[in-house]
């Protein structure tokens, strides 16, 4: 039976064929970390990842023999991929992380406590800007050192705003000066209407709502829910007023996807640090802007980077010693000009420098002055799931006008059930 | 049942046109008017990436939304195509499609033929146990599958995502689907080969399969798409950024703060057209193969 | 009997040639699927955070589930909805789409192509496209509409719009079922249809009469394998959504990712991942009982 014995022989090959090509694609893949150096995972955009890879090539320049390679992913799928890899021991050596997410994981045990390390080689807190080692810190320890930070405000549209003769937001505005320009640059209707303000205050994760007075929601050390606390009622209240009084903003189901601030619709958002770039590349020439600190009254949340070590790492010696490069070397500290505001101070008028002309006009003095009093939006655990319960809420408000109280209510009842849990 | 069904891989004749073209083709025209609208709908989102990749950085976000660009626009796929490797996660990507197609199709049609043509007591309750996996949910058994892939040493490597469709992971369908046509095949082709001393190996090898292309075909292309689609898989087993697939490739464009709309288009069309274009030359098989399986049930 | 015997009688045994075929899925089974099944079936029992140990804490998940927790029954009911929308409204979508390119009509290969496509070219970057078009002010579906002159509804942003939505969104994937019923269609006996012509019988006589329950096998297949999807589906709100507004779209496949991946709550996670099957198996079953009734088989 020739025909069989041909077939047999086609398929007995593709069979090794294939087998053959699992066993390239192993060797191939299995020799991509090897055991005995050190490894440093980062994420970002291809920008971003393009400046860390610089780092390491100038760490490896500065001393010669040092071990250590790299592994990057973008941002969303290194964060969700931490908490396999910190279980699995596969974590990097060295990790690039948002300061949500130290609190965030603080609980799996994944982050090395630093606090040894910077007592013994005397690292002092005053070399960085006021309020870097707030993500660090958490429940005496000291989880990761700051590297770059993100300086918040306001941003406006000085072409809309001049258009509709409203006076353009200054340093030093109160609340109500806000408000009012708010309610002013609101018109039209339908689906060419101008809002006053983008509702960037977060809806499923309504961080900034919450700091925006200075308030949070619950107490991460005692496990205390604190969400009817005076500053978080004035801080819903004003989201209230913004989108049923006065109508100046969406509703917090409109999460905008596209049609942020960039489409010229909005007289104002709020500012930060990182979408510095994107809002430059966006708008481009079709509209004047411009950015202001916060207005007096507000507080608002801390954000930075960070960059950690592993807990599980066998080579705590070498991270320290890396880490220590990114976070307080000034030439490590210029090459992260691009991604964001360095923590070091004395590399913050080096990065000014290397701003464009209009970039340079921006309130950062003020702005970077504000972020002392910044809160860290403490995340972890079920303390997300609190945080998923106020979102509900500020969504309920904010879509059918709930009363503020009883909202607030609602979430300190169900967040002491959960924290109780 | 089984006596009524053709021979697989032809079709109805066409009596019926001669009875439906004396009433005319005219009669058939107001049925352009859903058919017509109906595609705007399904073709839609595509026209709209196409747009967008094409679209300036300013022109993206702008409103109202304006669907030709105002000059097209070539940067956002220079972006795309420069800013991570994308030509490496095409090659991925198409590896290990390719790999677990194979391994899909070996495995799927091992398990499809017993279920059809070989008895056992046990093989009731064993199709029932199979049509029960249809049924679960991935996240059961991905925490625990990531423990024994990393018990394995397997993190990090292809392994994860080639190996357990030779194994008939996640075949379930494909396994249902091949036994039906299977079944489709007369008894008297098998009982002529096992008198003329065939194994079981042979009437499996020499008269299933071959008769079963279609079907295979179907299999194939859609473990293909569905390899090629998969996103979860290579996020959670992949950590080396050199072996990262398109799906996974595509969100750099996506940080975590703001979205990119221009280059995030223009990857996803990059993503989308090679199984538009597998599609558009296979389609053919893709629907021959479900018409004389997936019809009968 | 001696050696040899036995063995020529094993290999022509049919049982054992069952086997062999069946090892490798039967290996694949046992070590990948129902070995963490089991594991996740333990894990339901107890308290755990996915990097130390489990806790074993007993029926207390399930008793949490199902009386204190406030988002499982509105995850659960959320589910239904979107579920049997989906599935409810895509088979008969799918069917008049099958009946209508069955038909002469010039170009029936174009519109088969275009139904068809958006099932196969599925995944992350359509939602994005998608959830783009559905935005309440900038999105291309409102601008369509107040060109005809309708206020469009927030959609994704409103929470009686979001389920809307993403039912809207899943319509535009109903290619594969269309392809089966068309294949179906085809497979009606042509004695059938030319006596009811005979007859006189209209269009939608002939439809309701006789296509309908001749495809009645193929009808009940896109239902459950619609079904079964449908109830687990997880990137569609992640990605559009996450789970809101008000978590009316906090459907169960993204509700224990979230345990499991944001809360690390692993094992009340995998408590709600069986409870997830068990709801598919039930009501695959259910649906297979009440099928038996409508669903005519040609030949009996």
């Amino acid at each position: 039976m020739r025909p069989l014995t041909r077939r047999r022989v086609l398929r007995a090959g593709a069979a090794l064929g294939t087998s053959a090509a699992i066993a390239g694609s192993t060797a191939a893949c299995g020799a991509s970390r090897r055991k005995d150096e050190l490894v440093f995972g980062f994420h970002g955009d291809t920008v971003s990842i393009g400046i860390y890879r610089r780092i390491v090539e100038l760490y490896r320049r500065r001393n010669l023999g040092a071990r250590i390679s790299y592994t990057y992913a973008d941002s969303l799928g290194f964060f969700q991929r931490l908490p396999l890899m910190f279980r699995a021991g596969t974590a990097p050596d060295v990790m690039i992380v948002a300061e949500s997410w130290v609190s965030g994981l603080s609980q799996l045990g994944g982050y090395a406590d630093l606090s040894s390390f910077v007592r013994r080689d005397g690292v002092r807190e005053d070399q960085w800007l006021p309020g870097s080692l707030n993500p660090a810190r958490i429940e005496g320890r000291v989880l990761c050192l700051p590297m770059i930070v993100y300086p918040k405000g306001v941003t406006y549209n000085k072409t809309l705003l001049d258009k509709l003769g409203i006076p353009l937001p200054r340093d030093g505005w109160s609340e109500r000066d806000f408000l009012e320009t708010a309610a002013a640059a609101t018109s039209g209707s339908g689906v060419r209407r101008t809002w006053g303000m983008r509702n960037a205050f977060g809806t499923n994760q309504p961080y900034d709502v919450a700091t925006v007075h200075g308030g949070l929601p619950f107490d991460p050390l005692t496990r205390r829910m604190t969400a009817t606390d005076g500053r978080m009622v004035s801080a819903l209240q004003l989201m209230h007023d913004l989108v049923h009084t006065r109508r100046a903003m969406p509703a917090a189901g409109q999460t905008q996807y596209a049609v942020d601030f960039t489409s010229g619709l909005f007289a104002m958002d709020l500012f930060f640090g990182y979408a510095l770039s994107y809002l430059r590349q966006q708008i481009a020439e079709r509209f004047e802007w411009g950015v202001v600190p916060y207005p007096k009254e507000w507080i608002g949340t801390y954000q930075n980077n960070n960059v950690a070590v592993f807990e599980g790492s066998k080579r705590k010696e070498e991270a320290w010693h890396f880490a220590t490069f990114i976070a307080t070397d000034p030439d490590a500290q210029r090459l992260l000009e691009p991604v964001g505001t360095p923590a070091l101070r004395t590399a913050l008028k080096g990065w000014q420098q290397g701003l464009s002309a209009e970039d340079r006009m921006l309130p950062w003095a003020r702005m970077i002055a504000d972020m002392e009093h910044q809160l860290v939006a403490y995340q972890g655990g079920i303390f997300n799931k609190v945080w998923d319960v106020l979102g509900q809420q500020v969504q309920a408000v904010e879509n059918r006008g709930v009363p503020v109280r009883r909202a607030l209510d609602v979430v300190q009842e169900r967040g002491a059930q959960i924290l109780r849990a | 049942m089984k006596g009524d069904r053709p021979v697989p891989g032809t079709h109805a004749s066409s009596t019926t046109l001669r009875l439906t073209v004396t009433r005319g083709r005219v009669a058939l025209i107001p049925l352009y008017v859903p058919l017509c609208i109906a595609a705007f709908f399904f073709v839609l989102p595509f026209l709209w990436m196409l747009s967008g990749a094409f679209k300036g950085p300013g022109e993206v976000t702008a409103f109202p939304p304006r669907f030709w660009p105002s000059h097209i626009d070539g940067r956002n796929f220079s972006t795309a195509a420069a800013g991570v490797s994308m030509w490496r996660y095409y090659g991925n990507s198409l590896f290990i499609a390719v790999v677990s197609t194979a391994g899909t199709l070996l495995s799927s049609s091992l398990t499809a033929f017993a279920f059809a043509h070989l008895r056992s007591r046990a093989r009731g309750p064993l199709f029932a146990v199979l049509l029960a996996t249809l049924m679960l949910p991935p996240f059961i058994t991905l925490i625990p599958s990531y423990a024994i892939y990393q018990q394995l040493g397997w993190l990090d490597t292809y392994l994860p995502l080639t190996v357990p469709s030779f194994l008939g992971v996640g075949c379930a369908f494909y396994i249902f689907l091949l036994r039906q046509f299977f079944l489709g095949i007369p008894k008297e082709l098998f009982e002529a080969a096992r008198i003329d001393g065939a194994g079981r190996l042979r009437q499996y090898a020499s008269i299933a399969l071959p008769l079963a292309k279609p079907a295979l075909i179907t299999v194939g292309l859609f473990q293909f798409v569905a390899s090629w689609n998969d996103f979860f898989g290579p996020l959670i087993f992949l950590t080396d950024s050199s072996k990262f697939t398109l799906p996974v490739g595509i969100r750099f464009f996506q940080s975590l703060y703001q979205t990119d709309y221009g280059t995030l288009m223009a990857a996803s069309c990059l993503t989308v057209a090679p199984v538009i274009l597998l599609f558009l030359v296979a389609q053919k098989f893709f629907v021959q193969g479900i018409a004389t399986t997936g019809g009968k049930t | 009997m001696n050696v040899t015997m036995y063995w020529r009688r094993l290999r022509r045994s049919e049982s054992a040639a069952f086997w062999l075929f069946l090892a490798p899925w039967l290996a694949g089974f046992l070590g990948l699927t129902l070995g963490p099944m089991l594991f996740s079936l333990f894990a339901a029992f107890t308290r755990w955070n996915g990097v130390g140990s489990p806790q074993w804490i007993g029926l207390q998940n399930f008793r949490v589930m199902f009386t204190s927790d406030l988002d499982f029954w509105p995850s659960l009911g959320h589910t239904f909805l979107y579920a049997g929308a989906r599935v409810a409204l895509g088979t008969v979508l799918a069917l008049a789409l099958a009946a209508m390119v069955n038909t002469r009509i010039a170009g029936r290969t174009f519109f088969r192509t275009v139904f068809f496509l958006p099932a196969i070219v599925t995944g992350v970057p359509l939602f994005v496209v998608w959830s783009w078009m559905l935005d309440p002010s900038g999105g291309v579906l409102n601008y369509l509409l107040g060109k005809v002159g309708i206020q469009g509804p927030e959609w994704l942003a409103s929470s009686t719009w979001a389920i809307p939505a993403l039912v809207l969104m899943s319509l535009t994937a109903t290619g594969g079922a269309m392809i089966v019923f068309l294949a179906g269609l085809q497979d009606i006996p042509l004695e059938l249809r030319d006596a009811a012509l005979v007859d006189g019988a209209g269009w939608w006589q002939r439809f309701r009469r006789i296509t309908v329950p001749l495809l009645s096998p193929v009808i009940l297949f896109n239902v459950i394998m619609g079904l079964i999807g449908s109830l687990q589906v997880f990137a569609e709100p992640y990605v559009m959504t996450g789970g809101g507004p008000e978590h009316t779209t906090y459907f169960l496949g993204l509700y224990l990712y979230n345990e499991a991946f944001w809360y690390s709550n692993v094992g009340y996670a995998s408590a709600l991942a069986w409870v997830q099957f068990l709801v598919v198996v039930v009501l695959t079953v259910v649906v297979l009982r009440f099928s038996r009734r409508h669903v005519h088989y040609l030949g009996s």
